[in-house]
């Protein structure tokens, strides 16, 4: 296990749970301009076994998934000692108030609310692996002009 | 991404207001004959202890105006033997035994005229006279018994007391024995009530009884149905809050596509092929939410009864054979098999809706059956229905998903079906039809080797009418 370093963008490893096809490329099409090494898995279930087999920096997650759901995958991610400290964002399509507060419960680092833009994507990534600093879990800024 | 709950938008409930209303008459109705069934027992009871008080009552008074008639006229008779004995040896002790004879007697009578009917008072009255004119005769007899004359005292027996006291006597004797008879009729009466009362009571107290259990249930119903409508009005709610939920989550999954793929070829540089790719993407997205919402509105109408059937004639077989066609141009990856049953006759049906369910089952095999592999469709003629089969060899469905599936936005998925994109409608939308044609559609598996669709459509009866829900 390699340990975070919290003071500059470097290459770190994502794992990342999707069950929709469209947004797994879109995903894997918005990690391309990173230095990042990302690992896209269709649900839950095999999300936890790339994440055991080699912890990642990041997980990102959709909730809804076939097999096991995002909120299952973090509980399971944080009764394992080992992986614990690993952040969460919680990619989702139905952003509630009572949402949120869920997803403090489950532990998560962050959220995207679907949909979402690649640039939202990266830049959430970025915040919590590239040595931003951690704030409350918060979600994307929305609809800022682009540079 | 499919929500693990199904949506099913229940028929619009009755108003509050009606429901209360309903529901004030139901337990109205129930307390009224509560109050009934208590007012008939009590009315029973009263009138059964009445009938005995009063019969008793007049048994007993019959008895003791009986009693002291019959007192009455035995004391005459022995008033009659202490006048004989006076006469035979006229002493003070027995005068005074012929005195205390005759002064009991008119105490007695005047309790019988105390407590009597006023035919009673009248007899006594009369007696009583006829006692005054029987003393003053009875002083002449003293007065020659004293005198040592028992011949003149006989005589004044024989002769003066004794027609006055016959006839009396004969009037008291019949009173007595028209009490006698009136104390016989009250006890004929009062034994009479005994038994029907001894025998109705088990039965109206079982009658009770089972009516107030009877509304006992009643109420018990209507508490339940209270609850019952209040947990579905409560149900109805968390599925309109599901629905909304479940719609923006259907709808946000292809516009994240939408604007990510859009955001990718505005910010970043592009090849030609990239740009085409990703346009083709957006362009899948797009129909899927066009998809979506035709989807939506064809279930939305047909849930709300909006939808009109228009039956024709359909030849079932030439329908089937149409589609198809159609298949077999867009795909030839299944190939597929038709096995039409010659019996089966022509149908009344809606043709477009018909289209539509094999349409929607036929894509549906194809989505679940990613490695390729045969489709059959078949149709049977059973007893009184047509049953249409469609069978495919992919990736099946888990038993306890062959009913949630025609459930909305309900999808089997599974690592072989990643794939697959719809709107997780279209079973919905096919039982529906099924359903307003009067017909069924199940499904089965065999998990993992493919799934099989039934359809049965009743046969048109001789008036030629599909009856239609």
């Amino acid at each position: 296990m390699t340990a975070v370093d919290r003071s500059s963008p470097r290459i770190a490893r994502v794992v990342f749970c999707e069950d929709e096809v469209q947004i797994r490329k879109l995903i894997e099409l918005a990690m391309r301009s990173t230095t990042h090494a990302i690992e896209i898995t269709p649900n839950g279930r095999e999300g936890l076994a790339a994440i055991e087999r080699l912890p990642p920096d990041l997980i990102v997650t959709d909730l809804s998934m076939p097999e096991m759901s995002g909120f299952d995958l973090a509980d399971a991610v944080h009764a394992r000692p080992p992986l614990q400290h690993i952040p969460i964002v919680f990619m989702t399509a139905s952003v509630q108030r009572g949402d949120i507060t869920q997803f403090a419960a489950h532990g998560a680092a962050g959220y995207l609310a679907k949909p979402f833009s690649p640039r939202e994507l990266r830049e959430q990534i970025d915040r919590l692996i590239g040595g931003a600093p951690k704030g409350p879990a918060t979600g994307p800024v929305a609809d800022e002009p682009i540079p | 991404v499919s929500l693990p709950d199904a949506i099913a938008v229940a028929a619009p409930p009755r108003s509050p207001a009606v429901q209360r209303i309903d529901q004030h008459r139901g337990t109205n109705a129930a307390w009224l004959s509560l109050v009934g069934v208590v007012v008939c027992l009590a009315v029973f009871s009263v009138f059964a202890a009445y009938t005995i008080r009063t019969q008793v009552d007049r048994a007993e008074r019959a008895q003791l105006l009986h009693d002291s008639y019959e007192k009455a006229s035995s004391q005459f008779l022995r008033r009659e033997r202490s006048e004989l004995a006076y006469v035979l040896e006229p002493s003070a002790d027995r005068l005074a035994l012929l005195t205390a004879a005759n002064t009991g007697f008119a105490e007695d009578l005047e309790a019988i005229a105390a407590r009597g009917d006023p035919a009673d008072g009248r007899l006594v009255a009369e007696i009583l006279a006829v006692h005054r004119r029987y003393l003053a005769a009875l002083e002449g007899l003293i007065t020659a018994a004293a005198a040592g004359d028992a011949a003149e005292a006989h005589r004044i027996e024989d002769e003066v007391l004794d027609p006055i006291v016959e006839p009396l006597l004969v009037r008291i004797e019949a009173a007595r024995a028209d009490r006698a008879a009136e104390a016989g009729a009250a006890f004929a009466v009062l034994s009479a009530t005994a038994q029907w009362t001894l025998i109705l009571s088990p039965l109206v107290f079982a009658i009770g009884l089972a009516l107030v259990l009877a509304l006992w249930r009643r109420f018990d119903q209507n508490q339940r149905a209270t609850r019952d409508r209040y947990r579905e009005i409560e149900d109805l709610s968390r599925l309109r809050a599901e629905f909304v939920a479940t719609v923006s989550h259907e709808f946000r999954t292809p516009l994240t596509g939408i604007q990510g793929f859009s955001e990718l070829m505005r910010d970043d540089e592009l090849s030609r092929a990239e740009v085409k790719e990703y346009a083709a993407d957006i362009n899948t997205d797009a129909r899927r939410l066009a998809r979506l919402i035709s989807d939506m509105l064809d279930l939305d109408r047909m849930e709300s009864g909006g939808m009109a059937l228009h039956l024709e004639s359909v030849d079932l077989g030439r329908l089937l054979a149409d589609t198809v066609d159609q298949f077999r141009l867009a795909d030839e990856g299944h190939p597929i098999t038709l096995r039409l049953d010659e019996r089966v006759p022509v149908l009344r049906a809606d043709p477009d809706r018909l289209t539509q369910v094999v349409t929607n089952l036929l894509g549906n095999a194809i989505k679940y059956s990613p490695s390729g592999g045969a489709i059959e469709l078949q149709t049977r003629l059973e007893k009184g229905v047509v049953l249409l089969t469609i069978s495919d060899h992919g990736s099946g469905i888990p038993a306890e998903q062959l009913e949630k599936i025609f459930d909305r936005y309900v999808r089997v998925e599974s690592a072989a079906t990643h794939a697959v994109q719809g709107t997780g409608l279209g079973l919905s939308i096919v039982r529906q039809i099924v359903q307003r044609h009067a017909g069924r559609v199940w499904a089965t598996s065999v998990a993992g080797n493919g799934s099989t669709f039934h359809v049965e459509l009743p046969l048109p009866d001789p008036a030629g009418a599909v009856s239609v829900p």
